[in-house]
């Protein structure tokens, strides 16, 4: 029998709503994000071309390349976007923009440029004003733009940094992290009688050394407001930790408890640090505060249990422990402190990292006689190796967007801190000389 | 003339024939609304494939081939719970002390009336890969070593343990601490007194070196990491094994016993309470940048 009129009306009414509020999310995406643009990395993710020739300074000639400098190799280790194709017409089509004094959009599409990011400033009263463009070549439209103010000439660096964050949030939607830091061990002497905790730029500059010569140091890590750091120095012929307050180089003994004071994780959401202590005879887990009070003792067996790494909302410790024979990882609960096994495969699994969205843990894992890295889903599903290659890839430790990594690799027979973007792609090193290991990349 | 079945033809009008209805009625018209439903499923499912979860900022990752399924916790494994969080004490956390010169077990510590020669050598102990257990021929080494300082009250020992290029470094930190607490746990069960024994560990933190040979009389010093130490033949006594990388490797899997004759004068140092308030107070981040304007 035929619906009769109204009951239709009905049934097309809740199609439709139906229908909208599936399509809801992708209308809004597609508003947010730039037209035409791939934005979700994965298998096939592409890079993104994209030119940022050097800024003009208004009224004075040409500026030094340094600030489109710093934002170019930004957005490279952002993951998302690549050079143009030749950088040498590149130059060459700057320069006839500049004698022209209008914008080539042809020769830039010719060589793949899908944005172009122009920029001018002035120097007013030692302040730096830029005022940054970006284009479509291919449309030969405005996209979007910014005025910047309030960075003196001493903090191009940190103007830079914003400017890539926002042209990547602007034309990824996804979370710039070319401002942050990262701590890691830099191995000073051959022997090993140095090891210090160093910061550098999420970019590999403005390295400083935080622990001093002929002191062993290692486990850095990020502590409260992402303004101090924790780590574990031997300067007291004990490998005890102490924490360090960037800012004002203030530095306190968080814990020197008999043995191992090791491997320390900072939770902001609990206001505790994870580590690890052998006091009571052997590695165990605990939590203290950051003046090394309120003591809690998490585990109690005789295996080694050791390198925990909170999840983001403080309920949970992904940690090693070799109690079934030998390195694997674990997920605790901090709540009721039960125990089950993460990883199953590979004999050797250890440092678990959690990512700050809470969705993947990242650990390496020891194949064919060297380490791998992997990223594992919480609850033990998806199992993806990253890297391979006959060298070592180690430490693995999340950006704050969840989307890039930076780990320790010997691939050049020199241990190095290298990032990765969280599919294994877009790999570069950014540090040099001596070897660097153990990073550990801070906060927003 | 049988209509081709307009499963894939859904806007199809001609309707006559199976549309995979399971009463084998006679087809009908669908009506408009059926028609809108069935669309919005398939948006619906579409959207579930497609859309990644949370507007724009979901990820695919490479499947890595498993050939398990969801991993299951091994049958008859227990995971060994506590039932709360046991809380520490004031006076289970103390350190032993407060101050770099007195820490002791640094056999620098004591001045210069500390005396580094003991009149005998002591071999160190080795481990098996990835192992920190004592096999006989070490746990026969300690009772030599606990019966000659038991002998001996004045000289105390500093065990140093080491684990390179085992593993991570975290681990490797850990394995060498479990190796020095092995020995230090036996040499507790021969009668050492525990204020005579200090113990540190470096994992592969600091790199390999020969050590001297037992012939010499033993300095002990800690380990100093120099070429001219790299140069004397080992004398492992557990095996005999003339490979270089083979020795070499052992050397990494070692606990070292550095002995010291403290000076008479001095005493136990007592231990000191990390006292609260001794943290500097937290920062704040500073926003000292304006917010950038949008240019039209």
């Amino acid at each position: 029998m035929p619906l009769s009129a109204p009951i239709r009306f009905r049934c097309v009414l809740m199609s439709l709503c139906l229908t909208l509020a599936c399509a809801w999310p992708i209308v809004a995406n597609a508003q947010g994000a730039i037209e035409g643009l791939t934005v979700r990395p994965g298998e096939g993710r592409s890079l993104i071309k994209i030119a940022v020739p050097p800024f003009e300074i208004t009224g004075a000639g040409f500026d030094k390349p340094i600030i489109s400098e710093i934002i170019t190799y930004d957005l490279i280790l952002s993951g998302f976007f690549t050079g143009p194709d030749n950088p040498q017409f590149a130059k060459e089509t700057q320069r006839l923009d500049l004698s022209t004094g209008s914008i080539h959009f042809a020769e830039w599409h010719r060589i793949g440029v899908a944005y172009l990011v122009k920029g001018t400033y002035e120097i007013k009263n030692n302040d730096i004003q830029p005022i940054v463009k970006i284009y479509d070549p291919r449309t030969q439209n405005y996209v979007t733009g910014r005025k910047y103010t309030g960075y003196s000439t001493d903090e191009v660096r940190e103007l830079a940094h914003a400017i890539s964050n926002d042209i990547i949030e602007r034309l990824t939607l996804q979370m710039g992290v070319a401002d942050t830091r990262i701590s890691f061990v830099r191995a000073i002497d051959p022997y090993g009688k140095t090891k210090q905790i160093c910061v550098m730029d999420a970019d590999g500059q403005r390295e400083r050394a935080l622990t001093g010569q002929g002191e062993l140091a290692a486990t850095p890590c990020w502590g409260a407001n992402g303004t101090e750091i924790y780590y574990t120095t031997y300067r007291d012929f004990n490998p005890d930790l102490e924490g360090f307050i960037l800012r004002t180089n203030a530095r306190w003994w968080v814990s020197r408890r008999n043995g191992f004071n090791l491997s320390p994780a900072w939770n902001d959401a609990k206001k505790q640090i994870a580590l690890t202590l052998t006091k009571d005879g052997n590695s165990e887990i605990y939590t203290i505060n950051r003046e090394g009070k309120e003591a809690r003792r998490l585990t109690i067996n005789r295996a080694i249990d050791s390198s925990p790494s909170w999840s983001p909302d403080g309920t949970k410790i992904a940690f090693t422990s070799d109690r079934t024979g030998g390195p694997q990882i674990f997920i605790m609960d901090v709540r009721t402190l039960d125990v089950r096994r993460l990883t199953y495969e590979g004999r050797y699994n250890d440092s678990a990292n959690w990512s700050p969205d809470g969705k993947k843990i990242a650990y390496c894992s020891r194949r064919d006689g060297v380490f791998q890295i992997f990223t594992i889903n919480p609850d033990g599903s998806e199992n993806t190796q990253l890297t391979n290659g006959p060298y070592n890839n180690e430490d693995p430790c999340w950006a704050p967007n969840s989307l890039l990594m930076a780990f320790t690799s010997d691939r050049t027979g020199v241990k190095a801190i290298y990032t990765m973007f969280a599919d294994g792609g877009n790999v570069h090193r950014i540090t040099g000389g001596k070897p660097a290991h153990s990073p550990a990349w801070g906060p927003k | 003339m049988m209509d081709r079945p307009t499963k894939n033809r859904p806007n199809s009008l001609e309707t006559r024939g199976h549309q995979g209805n399971d009463h084998g009625h006679e087809s009908r018209r669908p009506s408009l609304c059926v028609w809108a439903a069935q669309a919005a499923l398939a948006i619906m499912l579409a959207g579930a494939i497609c859309l990644p979860s949370g507007c724009g900022r979901g990820l695919t990752f490479r499947s890595y081939d498993v050939e398990n399924q969801a991993p299951q916790p091994p049958e008859g494994q227990t995971e060994e719970q506590l039932e709360t969080g046991l809380p520490e004490t004031e006076t289970a956390d103390l350190p032993t002390t407060g101050t770099a010169e007195t820490r002791p077990g640094n056999p620098q510590a004591w001045g210069p009336g500390a005396q580094m020669t003991v009149g005998r050598s002591f071999d160190p102990i080795y481990f098996d890969a990835g192992s920190s257990e004592l096999d006989f021929p070490a746990r026969q080494r300690l009772k030599d070593y606990a019966a000659w300082l038991n002998s001996h009250p004045d000289v105390w020992v500093t065990l140093a343990g080491y684990a390179a290029d085992e593993g991570t470094g975290e681990f490797s930190l850990n394995l060498s601490m479990a190796r020095t607490l092995a020995v230090e746990d036996f040499l507790h069960g021969q009668g050492l007194s525990p204020v005579r024994l200090f113990t540190i560990s470096y994992g592969d933190l600091m790199e390999p070196v020969e050590e001297k040979t037992a012939s010499k009389e033993t300095t002990a010093t800690l380990p100093t990491m120099t070429p001219e130490t790299i140069t004397t033949t080992p004398t492992i006594t557990t095996k005999q094994d003339q490979d270089t990388a083979a020795r070499v490797s052992a050397l990494d899997r070692r606990v070292e016993v550095l002995a010291f004759i403290a000076p008479i004068s001095v005493s136990s140092p007592q231990p000191v309470l990390v006292a609260p308030g001794d943290a500097p107070q937290t920062q704040q981040e500073l926003q000292s940048h304006e917010e950038p304007v949008d240019v039209p």
